[in-house]
């Protein structure tokens, strides 16, 4: 019968073998494993084999692009001509060209804005979430449905409700917009502002959400908070692993609900956080559905993220070489980031 | 005993091998099937299936599908197989690129240049040879689309030259002449002023013209030509974005969003929908004037047939000469992609093509001049578009300026679309203009010295 050998027995020595063979019935042929564990080799090819299926898809779909990516990033290329090796003249293109710092400056701003928010928002939700109220569950489907909708028909929806004539959400805010213009139009005309002020206090409206350069980027950073359901529910599991021993001791120290939710739920919750602000970090470096489908960049190129140039340059402007540098960029970015995220997590998450 | 049934066992084994490796033998060297199964279900028999992309949809793709099907029962050699595909340019070119193209494509003159710079295409100057077509086949400027670098790449399918749509019936309301279309610059701005009308609270409920209409995304860059720029040169090759002509064309087009609010304008263009649709400005009374192509007879038909007889169409007014001075054109064409793989097949297809009776059938339901100089008086006479004989005649011009055919223009087009965002957001004309204008001048050296300009490559014969 084979039973389960911990690695405090493997790693014990020699004279622990003859023991683990005789627990284990390993043939005396059996090659010896990593840990000096003997493995048939029948099962080191059965293993292989059922490795295999994934083994030979990221070869051929992930190393295997990447490595060609990394060739076509070195030369001039348009998919339709031979590439022509060019050195490191499309890294150092990327230093010169505006659109790109554009798109680099917008994405960190859509990270740095989104990646906090949605944290923050998903922590929030699932603590209300993990409240043991009436209609829990419907509350939990409500959070979780978004997250659902093809991020293509969210884009279109949300296009149509912020429509700056005929969307819902103009529609709604309007009549308070146009109280609050009145009224600052009275205060104004109180305190004798000109009467072209005043009038322009009047004629106030509800922004032109994806039009307008200054909201564009807001609206998307918004919509980010849009398909945080899976994220609630990764927080909700992570709650619950909670041992309720600890809120009970910290009640007893008479700890208040802040201090529960800083001393208790966070640390405990810290390596859920961190697993989360890794999938973060990647997602919002490579925004691309919902502003490719609500603003193609515009306007003035304010929302245009760095995925979606990629996609520009390499698929409608047949610079292939160009692109494969800035996807190259951009995962040396990602990876520094997420090594950032791993050095600092030493000091906030905590494993128990 | 014992050997008897061995001998039985290897027979039968031989016999189960021959078996095997005479079906093996007739799958691999037999008869190929004479039928193809296309993907829609049909089953083609002793043909050769050619396949075509087209991009046209609607009532558009309907005439196209008439032409095809004209085809396919005209011989029984060649079946067309059509495939109707959105994002069109870039599809095909990927498909280029991973040597599966389809065996002729339909394509926008925009995309002329970088499918030619990038040798995507089949020479066709076989037909030229053959003397299917030259140069006095089609109106100038579609032979120079379908010419680039001296060689024939494509055939004209049909053109779209713009011309100036106005709304008769508020022209009247306005107390303007409804029969009078403006024939300068200046005046089209004076009637534009007197055609906008604002609500109680100041918003915009109607007005004159606006150069960001219609919503194709992008037009608003070829406004310098009617303001006398020519927006690529080709003899030098050079981009022409900060000219003189180009500075007043688009402080022109900054005073609309001055005049009347960025913000109050863009609230006003939010409610509108496409120009195919009844939420077309134009066709829901919100604009009186606007820019379009000879196909929107047909929209303004199938939206708000009201409007029939109540709009009036004259060649858009230029600031340097008479209106019709210049015209932006663009036109649809066939072409064969590099590797296609039924050459001969596609080259007889588009020999049918643009015959003059089918050409003519297809411009007609699509409501657009004919790309041929020859046309037929019936294609006048019973086109249901009521302008045929000005499209006719604007199309023939020899003023007519197409989007540069240059391996750069899809880069450039994206920022110059970019500069006249800023532009049209108050930012300075000149300035914007002049970085337009420096990023492109360096992308150009940048190709000079990777020597992969279009005019420097050698294009395959």
């Amino acid at each position: 019968m084979k039973q389960n050998i911990s690695s405090s027995e493997m790693r014990s020595g020699p004279p622990l073998r003859p023991l683990m063979a005789a627990q284990t019935g390993l043939p005396s042929n059996a090659r010896r494993g990593a840990r000096g564990l003997r493995i048939p080799w029948r099962d080191q090819v059965a293993g292989m084999l059922f490795a295999a299926p994934y083994l030979v898809g990221a070869a051929l779909f992930l190393i295997l692009p990447l490595c060609i990516a990394a060739y076509y990033s070195f030369c001039h290329y348009t998919m339709l001509q031979p590439p022509i090796w060019v050195g490191l003249r499309n890294y150092f293109s990327l230093l010169h060209d505006q659109s790109f710092h554009k798109a680099l400056i917008n994405t960190i701003i859509y990270a740095g804005a989104s990646l906090p928010l949605t944290l923050a928002a998903s922590v929030a939700l699932a603590i209300l979430l993990n409240m043991q109220v009436r209609g829990q569950a419907v509350y939990r489907t409500i959070i979780f449905l978004p997250s659902l909708v093809p991020l293509v028909a969210t884009g279109v929806l949300w296009g149509w409700l912020l429509n700056s004539d005929k969307g819902l959400v103009n529609y709604l805010l309007a009549p308070v917009v146009r109280l609050v213009g009145h009224l600052l139009a009275a205060t104004a005309g109180l305190v004798g502002a000109s009467p072209r002020d005043v009038q322009s206090l009047r004629g106030l409206s509800p922004p032109v959400w994806l039009a307008d350069p200054r909201w564009a980027m807001p609206v998307i950073i918004f919509l980010s908070l849009w398909g945080i359901g899976q994220t609630v529910v990764i927080f909700l599991a992570g709650l619950q692993d909670i041992p309720r021993e600890l809120y009970e001791a910290a009640n007893m120290d008479g700890a208040g609900t802040f201090q529960r939710l800083r001393h208790v739920t966070l640390p405990m919750l810290s390596p859920v956080i961190f697993f989360n602000l890794i999938m973060g970090v990647i997602g919002s470096w490579q925004v691309f559905d919902l502003p490719y489908v609500m603003t193609q960049g515009g306007p003035d190129k304010t929302t245009l993220f760095y995925s979606m140039y990629v996609f520009n340059a390499g698929m409608k402007q047949l610079r292939m070489g160009a692109a494969s540098a800035m996807a190259i960029v951009q995962l040396c970015i990602i990876l520094l980031l997420t090594a950032l995220a791993f050095w600092s997590a030493r000091k906030w998450v905590h494993y128990t | 005993m014992a050997s008897l049934g061995a001998a039985r066992i290897w027979f039968s084994r031989f016999i189960a091998f021959c078996v095997m490796g005479g079906a093996a033998a007739l799958l691999i060297f037999g008869n190929k099937p004479t039928f193809h199964k296309l993907p829609n279900g049909h089953v083609v028999h002793n043909r050769v299936v050619v396949s075509y992309w087209e991009n046209w949809t609607g009532f558009e793709g309907r005439a196209m599908t008439h032409v095809v099907n004209l085809f396919n029962t005209s011989q029984n050699r060649i079946y067309i197989n059509t495939v109707q595909v959105s994002d069109l340019d870039i599809k095909a070119l990927i498909s280029v690129a991973g040597n599966d193209p389809p065996d002729i494509v339909t394509l926008w003159s925009r995309d002329m240049g970088q499918y030619v710079a990038n040798d995507a295409l089949t020479p066709l100057d076989v037909l030229e040879k053959d003397g299917v077509v030259n140069r006095h086949t089609f109106v100038p400027y579609v032979w120079r689309l379908c010419t680039p670098f001296d060689h024939l790449y494509a055939l004209g399918a049909t053109p779209e030259t713009c011309a100036l749509y106005w709304n008769k019936n508020l022209f009247r309301k306005a107390g303007l002449d409804p029969d009078k279309p403006p024939a300068t610059i200046a005046e089209l701005d004076a009637m534009a002023r007197r055609l906008t009308i604002f609500d109680s609270n100041g918003g915009i409920r109607q007005i004159g013209f606006l150069p960001t209409i219609p919503d194709w995304s992008g037009w608003e860059i070829m406004w310098g030509i009617y303001f006398g720029n020519h927006l690529f040169n080709p003899r030098t090759g050079g981009y022409q974005i900060n000219t003189p002509q180009q500075r007043k064309a688009y402080r022109w087009y900054q005073s609309f969003s001055r005049r009347y609010g960025y913000r109050k304008l863009e609230k006003f263009q939010g409610g509108f929908g496409p120009f195919n649709s009844s939420l077309n400005p134009f066709m829901s009374q919100h604009v009186a004037m606007e820019i379009q192509g000879p196909y929107f007879a047909n929209f303004i038909e199938k939206n708000n047939p009201k409007m029939k007889g109540e709009y009036g169409v004259a060649p858009f007014p230029t600031s340097f000469g008479p209106p019709g001075a210049a015209v932006f054109g663009d036109c649809d064409v066939w072409a064969i992609p590099r590797g296609a793989s039924h050459v001969q097949a596609a080259l007889t297809v588009l020999k049918f093509f643009i015959q003059q009776k089918n050409i003519e059938y297809l411009c007609d339901k699509q409501c657009k001049p004919s790309p041929l100089m020859k046309v037929s008086r019936s294609f006048i006479r019973n086109n249901p578009n009521p302008y045929i004989r000005l499209f006719e005649r604007v199309t023939k011009s020899r003023h007519v300026q197409l989007a540069p055919m240059d391996i750069l223009w899809s880069r450039v087009y994206s920022e110059l679309h970019s500069c006249v965002q800023r532009i049209w957001a108050g930012h300075s004309v000149g300035r914007s203009l002049a970085r337009a204008q420096r990023v492109v001048d360096r992308w150009q050296v940048n190709l000079a010295m990777l020597n992969q300009r279009p005019s420097a490559r050698k294009v395959r014969p």
